[in-house]
């Protein structure tokens, strides 16, 4: 039984049920209530009660004004040893390494991003609008690799020195599905506001011969952060982390030019002892929805993929196989896309990784 | 949609002479999403007449060429939480689903289609029930449940997987 088939016995059987007809005791009830009868007065406008109003609004602006203004703040944050990052570590490693792939192709890929507004979808445009997606998921793919193949702790080391006017550094290690590592070095300090156990991460992210500046903040003790890395201050990545039963959430927002561009949500679950990330397309021209699995074929590691888009209200599900291609001088994406009763079809993009420099992204 | 989208216009002008075809034409809708939250046909009839009476109270708020099912799945839908929440004892008791009438084989839990959206969990009920048989888009069921599209099309698709299975079995017996 296929989606439709399902979605039209479903409807079929739900217009079935019985469902009284109290349309007579409704309008019974309309013709007691005395606002729902046409009105045939005309009450007389009291615009002189705007006076007082306004008199009363201006006042209490004043008052408001004034307490922000003049009432000091009884608690200021200040400068703390304590570890604010305690336990939130490899969270901190992992939104770094999201927020740096992130920023590293907002001058360099946005103008290849999807662009789809057709409402109709033939399979031909079906496979566009996936070539279109598959632009805008590729940004995330860096991040699935690092996440899929780095310890899981990411060999994090955060400490105390005195470098480049920083109290603290956190290293941590990466590696990708070639097995290549990555070293990052956050340095920052660290306020707390010791009565709402606020905190206040500022700093810089290094990747290679790349720095971007970072800043974080979240509750001592809770599970979540927002952290803001950005390339220069019209253009950045917010990303926003909470826990929640088990269920690792980051929200991911790209600024380009200071204009929101795209939002996405990726979550990670424990699935029978393996981590499943899922990516789904908030905002912007993406819409779907993107669950990452690591396989091993033929002793080499594939990122694969299922997938399910919206086509104007007709859900597509489907499977995608990404294989690492390596050229004499770059290494590239080679994408399989299974569309559930579909032709599959293959496409090819260019694969980057912060700090080593830059391959094409376009599609080849 | 044109149809309701005029008496729409007339229930503005507080006109109620079509009140009984626009109730005809959405009630099946409404009906179906507060039955998914509370699971009591008795409330779930009160709750029906409440969310009418409360569209038409708040009618001048609805927009013109908006989508009527989801104003009242909204309204539906708070009601009905409303109540879930005072009476979580109530909706506890899974029996009352299968209290509701229905015109089909009771034998055949496929046919039931209460007994059917009850296999779902609460969220995926919804979803469901406002995708098919509201014929709400998948953004506007993300607006209304206050979530993200992706969630909500994950969720779908982890019902209509559960549901398939139910339906596709329960049709394997049946030509076996």
């Amino acid at each position: 039984m296929t989606n439709k088939q399902l979605k039209k016995y479903i409807k079929k059987q739900a217009m079935a049920v019985e469902v009284k007809d109290f349309s007579s005791r409704i309008l019974e009830r309309i013709n007691q209530e005395p606002h729902l009868q046409e009105e045939v007065v005309i009450t007389k406008k009291h615009l002189w009660n705007l006076k007082p109003i306004l008199i009363s609004t201006l006042a209490l602006m004043t008052v408001i004004i004034m307490i922000f203004a003049f009432y000091p703040d009884p608690v200021v944050p200040t400068p703390t040893e304590g570890v604010v990052l305690e336990n939130l570590e490899t969270v901190v490693a992992l939104s770094s390494v999201q927020t740096t792939s992130l920023i590293n192709v907002l001058d360099t890929d946005l103008n290849q991003t999807s662009s789809y507004t057709l409402l109709r979808f033939g399979p031909m445009e079906r496979n566009d609008k996936i070539r279109d997606e598959l632009a805008d998921l590729s940004r995330y793919l860096e991040t699935i690799e690092k996440l899929y193949s780095s310890n899981t702790d990411f060999d994090v080391v955060d400490e105390e020195v005195q470098t480049n006017g920083y109290a603290r550094r956190m290293r941590f290690r990466t590696r990708d599905l070639m097995n290549e590592e990555d070293d990052y070095e956050i340095q920052y300090n660290q306020t707390i506001n010791q009565t709402t156990k606020a905190f206040m991460i500022q700093g810089q992210i290094r990747i290679g011969e790349r720095e971007y500046e970072m800043e974080a903040e979240g509750i001592v003790g809770q599970k979540g952060l927002l952290m803001r890395a950005q390339k220069d201050e019209f253009n950045y990545v917010i990303l926003n982390y909470h826990e929640e039963d088990d269920r690792y959430t980051f929200e991911v927002e790209l600024i380009q030019n200071n204009i929101s561009i795209e939002k996405v949500t990726i979550t990670l679950v424990m699935e029978d002892d393996t981590r499943v990330a899922t990516l789904s397309f908030i905002e912007g021209e993406s819409t779907g929805t993107y669950t990452f699995r690591i396989l091993t074929e033929d002793n080499q590691r594939i990122i694969s993929i299922h997938y399910a888009i919206d086509f104007d209200g007709e859900l597509e599900e489907g499977d995608i196989t990404i294989r690492l291609l390596q050229l004499p001088s770059s290494t590239i994406y080679s994408i399989v896309i299974k569309p559930e009763g579909r032709v599959p079809f293959t496409i090819t993009r260019g694969r980057v990784i912060t700090g080593r420099g830059m391959n094409p992204m376009g599609m080849i | 949609m044109e149809q309701i989208q005029e008496i729409i216009r007339e229930l503005k002008m507080k006109n109620y002479t079509h009140f009984d075809t626009f109730y005809l034409l959405t009630k099946q809708q409404v009906f179906f999403t507060i039955v998914g939250i509370i699971k009591d046909q008795s409330l779930a009839e009160d709750l029906l007449q409440d969310t009418y009476m409360r569209f038409l109270e708040k009618i001048d708020q609805f927009k013109e060429g908006g989508n009527p099912y989801a104003y009242l799945t909204t309204i539906g839908r708070n009601l009905a939480f409303n109540l879930y929440h005072e009476r979580k004892k109530v909706v506890q008791s899974e029996e009352i689903f299968e209290t509701i009438s229905s015109p089909q084989e009771p034998d055949d839990p496929s046919d039931d289609i209460l007994e059917l959206l009850n296999l779902l969990d609460l969220e995926e009920r919804e979803i469901v029930t406002m995708h098919v048989i509201n014929d709400l888009k998948f953004r506007e069921i993300a607006g209304i449940m206050k979530k993200p599209l992706g969630t909500v099309l994950w969720l779908y698709n982890k019902a209509m997987k559960k549901l398939k299975q139910e339906v596709g079995e329960i049709h394997d017996e049946q030509t076996t």
